[in-house]
């Protein structure tokens, strides 16, 4: 069994002076020290990469440059899907007894190491380099047409989408370490600049800085220990012009996390799903099940996806307002659903939560990684 | 839209047929594919209108309009379109000259 063990993370926002080491350096050590580890413990390292610190040894440079000398040192790159699939690794690893204690780790000083064009121009990259990109085409313009779709085809409206912005802002508002936190209507939303239609500026995550970890451990080796019940994958497309945008990967992840797990979705009480702009959590959150289709803005309305209601969503702000810092931006939605489970959130809490799932994606709804987590017993 | 034909690849060996170039099949890994024209026919499936693309190239278009669009053949393609362009749209793309590059434009009207 494969268990989380400490988690930690940097404020997310604006962090002057900070560089990617910097913010992974300080969520490690935040994470030895709520495990209550020393660096001797990790045995294995694996560390994701950095927009602004290219590297190809990224888990060999940390380690060396943090002080660890662990028998399992590998850099993870699956875009937003990092920081799960890296979790899912450290799980898989410690489940076959390859590995007792792992470090995952992830900082990127996204916000003040670059220009916010130089931003854009490097994420654009994801897209085909010859098919795509030629375009000018952007991460925005890619998931624009995400919306366009599916505003067409689920019947659903601007202000739809809008109210999840609204409520992942209000959940940062709560969260003392958010990037944004002063609350924003659907108007606001629907009156913000336009970036790619239909996408406005607030149906889109902000670029910040950060870091995140977690340590995943083969024992429940502190109280508040979370268990990692199952985790999976699924990969159908790279580039958004061949996806089958009905079926991205999401359900399929998903629903093979929950199917080991032996549980139901009905059973999951708390949730950390993707949110880099507002169409990836509406898409999201009704492919695999949480919502109905076209409805997850509506739904969000009506109080499904907070504290008092069905399943608890992206309670820190999610990367919409938490902030996104890369890697550690796709991290920090499975550190607030540990932190649920272990009753040790900083914001909106879930009731007597017990089941958490996990979900990321990275590319465009490209790379897809599930994780169903449980907290401990007693 | 005038300009060089929109082309896809077929495979010979398993009949399928596909839109990103390759020396093989995708399907099946026969090689050497054929390349097949396209009239570029099409139906709009998504649009957008890009108003900040971070791509100096086409900063003296912006905003400007990227679509997926299903050509009558099946596939699925990207291109910039003309103004105006929205999803059930029926449209016809060709390659033509913008912003200094050869790209896929969409326009106009596609019977």
């Amino acid at each position: 069994m494969a268990w989380i063990s400490g988690a930690g993370a940097t404020p997310f926002g604006r962090l002057e002076g900070s560089t990617s080491l910097s913010l992974a350096a300080q969520a490690a050590q935040q994470a030895l020290d709520d495990a209550g580890l020393a660096r001797a413990a990790v045995d294995g390292l694996i560390c994701g990469y950095s927009t602004t610190f290219p590297h190809m040894m990224p888990a060999g440079a940390f380690a060396e440059h943090f002080g660890l000398r662990p028998q399992f040192a590998q850099g993870v790159a699956m875009g937003g899907a990092t920081g799960l699939g890296m979790t899912a690794l450290a799980q898989q690893l410690t489940d076959a007894g390859v590995l007792r204690t792992v470090l995952v780790v992830a900082g990127e000083n996204r916000l003040t190491g670059q220009s916010r064009d130089d931003s854009i121009r490097t994420l654009a990259q994801v897209g085909h380099p010859r098919y795509e990109v030629p375009l000018g085409a952007n991460v925005p313009a890619y998931y624009a047409l995400l919306a366009s779709a599916y505003l067409h085809d689920r019947s659903a409206t601007r202000a739809d989408l809008a109210q999840l912005a609204v409520l992942m802002r209000a959940n940062a508002g709560r969260h003392p370490e958010a990037h944004l936190r002063d609350p924003v209507t659907v108007a606001d939303v629907l009156a913000s600049r336009p970036i790619a239609e239909p996408l406005h500026l607030l149906d889109c995550c902000p670029i910040s800085d950060g870091g995140a970890a977690v340590v995943v451990t083969a024992r429940p080796v502190a109280k508040h220990s979370v268990r990692i019940r199952s985790s999976a994958q699924a990969h159908l497309h790279q580039h958004v012009t061949v996806a089958d945008l009905r079926a991205t990967g999401a359900g399929q992840a998903a629903g093979s996390a929950l199917a080991q797990a032996g549980i139901r979705l009905a059973d999951i009480d708390v949730a950390g799903v993707y949110d880099s702009f507002t169409v990836t959590l509406a898409m999201l959150l009704e492919e695999i099940g949480l919502a109905r289709h076209g409805a997850a803005g509506r739904q969000a309305a009506d109080g499904e996806f907070g504290s008092g209601g069905r399943v608890l969503l992206n309670a820190d702000g999610g990367l919409l307002s938490h902030g996104h810092s890369g890697v550690a931006g796709g991290l920090a939605h499975l550190i607030e659903t540990v932190r649920q489970l272990s009753g040790r959130a900083a914001g909106a809490r879930a009731r007597d939560a017990r089941l958490g799932l996990v979900h990321a994606e990275g590319g465009v709804l490209s790379a897809h990684v599930s994780a169903v987590l449980e907290r401990q017993d007693g | 839209m005038t300009g060089a034909p929109i082309t896809f690849q077929a495979c010979s060996a398993c009949r399928q047929h596909w839109y990103f170039e390759r020396p093989f099949c995708p399907y099946c890994g026969q090689a050497g594919p054929a390349t097949k024209a396209s009239t570029g026919a099409s139906t709009v499936v998504a649009a957008a209108v890009v108003h900040r693309s971070a791509d100096p190239a086409f900063e003296p278009y912006e905003p400007f309009c990227i679509v997926l669009a299903d050509l009558d053949c099946g596939l699925r393609v990207m291109g910039q379109a003309d103004a105006g362009v929205s999803v059930g749209d029926r449209v016809t793309g060709a390659i033509v000259s913008r912003g200094g590059r050869d790209i896929i434009v969409f326009g106009g009207n596609a019977s």
